[in-house]
């Protein structure tokens, strides 16, 4: 009888040690600041985005949207026209402001903007340098489908690349198109130590990205500085990733036929850390507790933060193997537990 | 610059000692023998030790030689019990005793000991007895919680943190148990610290003002040294409270040559914990639902060992050989068991946790004099630091429609994370005093490292049998170091009104990765500015070639320790300090200290998804950066025979700067401006004491975001919050009282006891422990918008409330 009084009255200290939330003033920031996003580059649409940044403090009583605003957007320091988009307009999504015309390597892309009173805000980028002389090989070892990447690179510079494969399926003449990003052993995950969930289980983009979706979607892992070889040559060997459930029988033809294109992306150093620190983002609980460093999103805009970044793509023909055109066929990946 | 600093110090260790000469008063020859013996004076106030001294030279004498020239033609009488020298007036007042653990003497008013005579700045000595006489949070005496109370040292978040020491990232104190380093000294990531109180014989805490004999360690240097067994008596103690139990015992395998001192520490969370699961798991596992039947079983159990042991022998009163042993060990298991049935189909998931970390060490010390000026220390260790993570799935399902019970299918997963490092070392520490006034200090230490994280991952087959995917890291991330250091200090007796410690540290660090050399300059200098007033100054560099490599600010068996290399260069601290430290009348003394740090080559955890660092690569998933700290410290006491209070104050700044994280100096998360601990212990007579701390300090910085954007991202109309500058927000002030009774007696059979009741945070202030922000009432997950009214609220939680606890102590 003792025991379980003991035991009753443990049980019923316990909840005391448990967290309990109650509210708290504080005040991080005062101002309002605008935030600009927008990545020119080869594309004949850039959309620029400039939001109202709410401070986290006092109670705000206003609307959230811009109204309007007064952007100026110069390449190589000629101004172009500057368009907004009450509504969505092909795929310039409503609200939006935008610049016609394709951005060419090597130009230097200028945003300065200001609304409602708000601290002005500036930001430039430089067009990356697209690149050329791609030799893509795929190649099937061991059941494995891998794809080999060589074009140039110049060691002495410091240069940052995204690698896309484009998939298109014809199943009963019937065409489909989709992103799929391949990875690098290098970066394969290791489950445990990183999460499975993490960038590094995949290089490249995905595809998403380009939509202006789901930034956290966002892979990119690519560091030719590290894997470029003596002769000048980005050389590098990825694998294809299964994004299908593993109980999908893989290994059975649909009777679709398939053929790939590679696009190799040529970003700023700024669009690489923009999107690096999104990814850094991701957070876990200890972060959230302020038990853990929390990662912020890499700015380059001056007098608010966002980001302009520039980037360059350059696309292969079709590539057609016969092993892949019946699909791509890969070794089971097995993944560790989150 | 280096240069410069060479040989500046240089021409300081040769000029200085050409100013050395002796005299003075029987309290200077009381400091001087204080600090050369390193022994403690108690003594009546009223004795004449203002009487001055020729000073007739100690060299050539050993302790009592020198008592005796000392005290010669003087109406004082000494004697010497341990460390302890009382002085009595030739006809004593009363009766002076001493016993192991307290002073206990009515007739002793006043006292000197090395804490009012060192050259050192931000030194900090702790007699092993005053952890029993100060507040013990649970009521468990600790090393960590004592050294946090302290000024310049910032305590991180409640309860779970370690030592952050003028704006250190708390992986940067070196913790030294007799003479070995240690790495992993938080139990339960942060709430106890590893270290025994039980066996601590006095610990020196070195803030700045660092001598050369130490390093390996930027911050501070916790110096411990445990107590060697009775050489006569067996005696023992037995303490039981709240959360652990400890039991320690002594004395002599060869009377007067042998003793033995063993102590064991063990918490019992786990058998609290596991009546509570299995009533829960009785209780509240089961649910029905239709044919269905569900069950959930889950247990979780922690506990914590530290075991101290230590041999002790005497082959001449010159010379004695130590054998030490610690185990340290944390052991923390979560298990789930989740079962479903229905029908003749059962399925069964079980996952396994578990997590076991801690040290151990095994040391031999050879301790001799070759004669009354010079002595040495031969020590030889080996110490293991390890943490296991261990991880095991099973998902199984069982057909049992038929008479035996059948697996249908299952898919088992196994992980395994450790992280080992083993240090064997080998080092000599020489005392010489070749004249009067100088005691010179050299030695050297070679220590090598081994490194050993590894992680392995294992997939199952569909039956739960055969491996069908592994996956094992450990061979790349095997790293072996080496290092080799050599020191030379002297501590000058200058004049009678200027005293110095100067001294040079070398240590050669080498990798496979690379090699590095570091030269340390270290000076302290001590002015008597009138009597009982001193003026102290001091500057060290340090130097860090192994790096804690850890994704929170918790002591975490995930963290994992790599040696400098592959573009960690090692971290390297500068100190400058300076202070006054004041006697003053009516039992008073005041200490004002300042200092300006700085830190290079730090390391940050830059992703935040996941707090498992990856090794293989690890050096990419870090960033290098500097910090900077300084400021003022406050250190205000009143002593009596029966009362003690200390009020201490800290007004600090400290930031960091990690380039590619933020282009500028931000708050440190641990940049406290103000900390105030005032700290009170009253002997109200021969069987209570009562005690009573108050502890306050500027809220920690987090970061926290700075604007909410409606729609961030084409085609989100959610809104985002924006992170736009790290550790912007300071959380709410953090204050605690605490307050505790020991209440000494005997039992019948004239054993002693104490019973110590304490209740920490006795008004139950609820602490923040991080603050997230709220948009209308609702988290951001939870919030939609909204486009007329937009209401920010931080949300503070807090974890700690009041706790009271007790322990009982039996002596035997």
């Amino acid at each position: 009888m003792k025991t379980s009084r003991i035991l009753y009255t443990l049980l019923a200290v316990l909840p005391l040690l448990g967290s309990c939330r109650k509210p708290v003033d504080i005040i991080v920031a005062t101002e309002p600041r605008l935030m600009l996003m927008c990545f020119p580059g080869a594309s004949d649409t850039t959309v620029v985005q400039l939001f109202k940044g709410l401070p986290v403090g006092e109670p705000v009583k206003s609307l959230p949207f811009l109204e309007s605003a007064d952007i100026s957007f110069t390449v190589n320091g000629t101004p172009k026209e500057v368009s907004h988009a009450y509504y969505g307009l092909g795929s310039v999504p409503a609200g939006c402001w935008f610049v016609t015309g394709e951005m060419l390597p090597g130009d230097v892309v200028e945003i300065r903007a200001s609304a409602e009173g708000i601290p002005p805000v500036k930001a430039s980028t430089v067009i990356p340098r697209s690149v050329e002389d791609i030799n893509a090989e795929t190649k099937v070892k061991n059941g494995l489908e891998s794809l080999k990447l060589s074009f140039p690179d110049d060691p002495a510079t410091r240069d940052f690349y995204g690698v896309q494969v484009l998939e298109e399926k014809t199943l009963e003449g019937e065409t489909s198109q989709s992103a799929i990003a391949p990875y690098h052993k290098k970066m394969q995950p290791l489950g445990g130590r990183i999460s499975t969930d993490a960038p590094y289980a995949t290089i490249g983009f995905n595809g998403k990205y380009l939509s202006y979706k789901y930034m956290t979607d966002l892979n990119i892992e690519a560091w030719p500085d590290k894997y470029s070889t003596k002769d000048g040559r980005f050389d590098m060997t990825f694998k294809f990733k299964d994004e299908r459930e593993e109980d999908e029988d893989e290994e059975t033809p649909d009777g679709a036929s398939y053929r790939h294109k590679i696009r190799i992306y040529s970003l700023s150093e700024e669009f690489f850390r923009y999107v690096k620190s999104r990814e850094a983002l991701r957070g876990n609980e200890f972060t959230e507790m302020g038990l853990a460093p929390m990662a912020i999103p890499f700015s380059n805009v001056e007098g608010g933060f966002g980001i302009l970044a520039g980037w360059s793509v350059t696309e292969t023909g079709w590539i057609v193997k016969s092993k892949m055109q019946t699909g791509l066929t890969l070794k089971k990946q097995k993944r560790s537990p989150e | 610059m280096k240069k410069t600093i060479t040989i500046l110090f240089s021409l300081v260790i040769l000029v200085l000692p050409a100013f050395a000469q002796g005299g003075g008063t029987i309290m200077d020859g009381m400091k001087a023998v204080s600090d050369h013996y390193g022994v403690y004076f108690a003594f009546d106030s009223s004795l004449p030790l203002d009487t001055p001294f020729e000073g007739q030279s100690f060299k050539g004498k050993n302790l009592k030689q020198s008592l005796t020239v000392l005290f010669a033609d003087t109406e004082i009488r000494w004697s010497v019990k341990g460390r302890y020298v009382m002085l009595h007036p030739v006809k004593p007042q009363g009766p002076v005793e001493i016993q192991i653990d307290t002073i206990k003497a009515a007739s002793v008013t006043g006292k000197i000991d090395r804490n009012t005579n060192f050259t050192q700045t931000g030194l900090t000595k702790i007699d092993g007895a005053a952890f029993n006489r100060a507040y013990a949070t649970l009521s468990s005496p600790d090393v960590l919680k004592t050294l946090q109370a302290l000024p310049g040292v910032a305590s991180g978040t409640e309860l779970l943190s370690s030592l952050y020491v003028h704006g250190g990232d708390g992986s940067d104190n070196l913790f030294l148990l007799d003479g070995v380093p240690l790495y992993q000294i938080c139990h339960l990531g942060g709430i106890f610290s590893s270290f025994n109180t039980d066996v601590i014989d006095n610990m020196d805490f070195y803030k700045s003002g660092f001598p050369a004999r130490y390093g390996g360690r930027t911050s501070s240097v916790v110096d411990i040294q445990t107590k060697d067994g009775d050489f006569n008596n067996y005696k023992g103690k037995f303490s039981i409270g709240l959360l652990e139990g400890r039991l320690q015992f002594e004395g002599p395998i060869i009377k007067e040559k042998t003793s033995f001192n063993v102590a064991l520490r063990r918490s019992w969370a786990d058998a609290l914990l596991f009546p509570i699961f299995s009533i829960r798991n009785a209780t509240a596992g089961k649910y029905y639902s239709g044919d269905r039947t569900d069950e959930s079983s889950m247990m979780a159990l922690y506990s914590f060992t530290d075991f101290n042991a230590k041999v002790v022998h005497k082959f001449s009163p010159e010379s004695k050989i130590t054998a030490n042993f610690y185990l340290g060990n944390d052991d923390f298991r979560w298990d789930v068991i989740n079962t479903s049935s229905e029908d003749s189909f059962r399925t069964e998931e079980t996952r396994k946790q578990g997590l076991n970390w801690g040290n151990t060490l095994a040391s031999l010390n050879w301790q001799k004099s070759l004669s009354t000026d010079m002595d040495f220390r031969l020590l030889g260790y080996w110490a293991g630091n390890r943490s296991r993570i261990g991880f095991l799935l099973d998902y199984s399902g069982y057909d049992l429609s038929g008479e035996e019970k059948k697996k249908a299918f299952s898919a088992a997963q196994d992980l395994s994370d450790h992280g080992v490092l083993d240090d064997i070392g080998l080092s000599f520490d020489g005392n010489w005093r070749p004249v009067d006034g100088h005691k010179l200090r050299f030695g050297g230490s070679g220590i090598m490292h081994s490194f050993r994280p590894d992680y392995s991952f294992s997939d199952y087959d569909e039956y739960g049998e055969k491996r069908v995917y592994a996956f094992s890291q450990n061979d790349s991330v095997r790293v072996a170091g080496g290092e080799i250091s050599l020191y030379a200090e002297d501590e000058m007796r200058i004049t009678d009104w200027l005293r110095a410690n100067a001294g040079l540290r070398n240590t050669m660090y080498f990798t496979s990765d690379g090699f590095w050399n570091s030269l340390e300059p270290r000076l302290a200098v001590k002015i008597q500015c009138l009597p009982g007033l001193d003026f102290k100054a001091s500057y060290s560099v340090m130097s860090q070639f192994a790096h804690r490599l850890s994704a929170t600010y918790l002591d975490l068996p995930t963290d994992c320790w790599l040696p400098s290399g592959g573009g960690f260069p090692p971290l390297r601290s500068g100190q400058l300090a300076a202070g006054l430290y004041a006697k003053l009348p009516y039992n008073l003394h005041v200490t004002v200290e300042g200092w300006y740090k700085t830190m290079d080559n730090l390391v940050d955890y830059k992703e935040s998804n996941s707090i498992f660092p990856r090794l293989d690569e690890s050096r990419r998933h870090f960033r290098l950066g500097e910090g900077r700290s300084y400021g003022m410290e406050l250190d205000l006491g009143y002593e009596t025979k029966s009362l003690q209070v200390n009020a201490y104050y800290t007004l600090s700044k400290s930031e960091r700067f990690f380039g590619d994280y933020w282009p500028e100096w931000y708050p440190d998360r641990n940049d406290n401006r103000h900390k105030i601990t005032v700290q009170a212990n009253w002997r109200v007579n021969g069987k209570w004491e009562l005690y009573c701390a108050w502890n306050y300090h500027s809220g920690n910085r987090m970061t926290l975001p700075s604007h909410l954007v409606q729609g961030a991202y084409i085609g989100s109309l959610r809104p985002e919050f924006c992170f736009t500058e790290p550790n912007c927000a300071q959380i709410p002030d953090y204050h605690r009282m605490d307050i505790g009774a020991n209440l000494h007696g005997k039992t019948r059979r004239g054993h002693e006891y104490v019973w110590n009741f304490s209740i920490y945070n006795v008004y139950c202030r609820l602490n923040p422990l991080f603050v997230s922000m709220t948009v209308n009432g609702f988290d951001l997950d939870f919030f939609y918008y909204n486009p007329g009214y937009v209401e920010f609220q931080g949300m503070q939680s807090s974890m700690i409330p009041i706790i009271p606890s007790f322990s009982y102590c039996l002596k035997f």
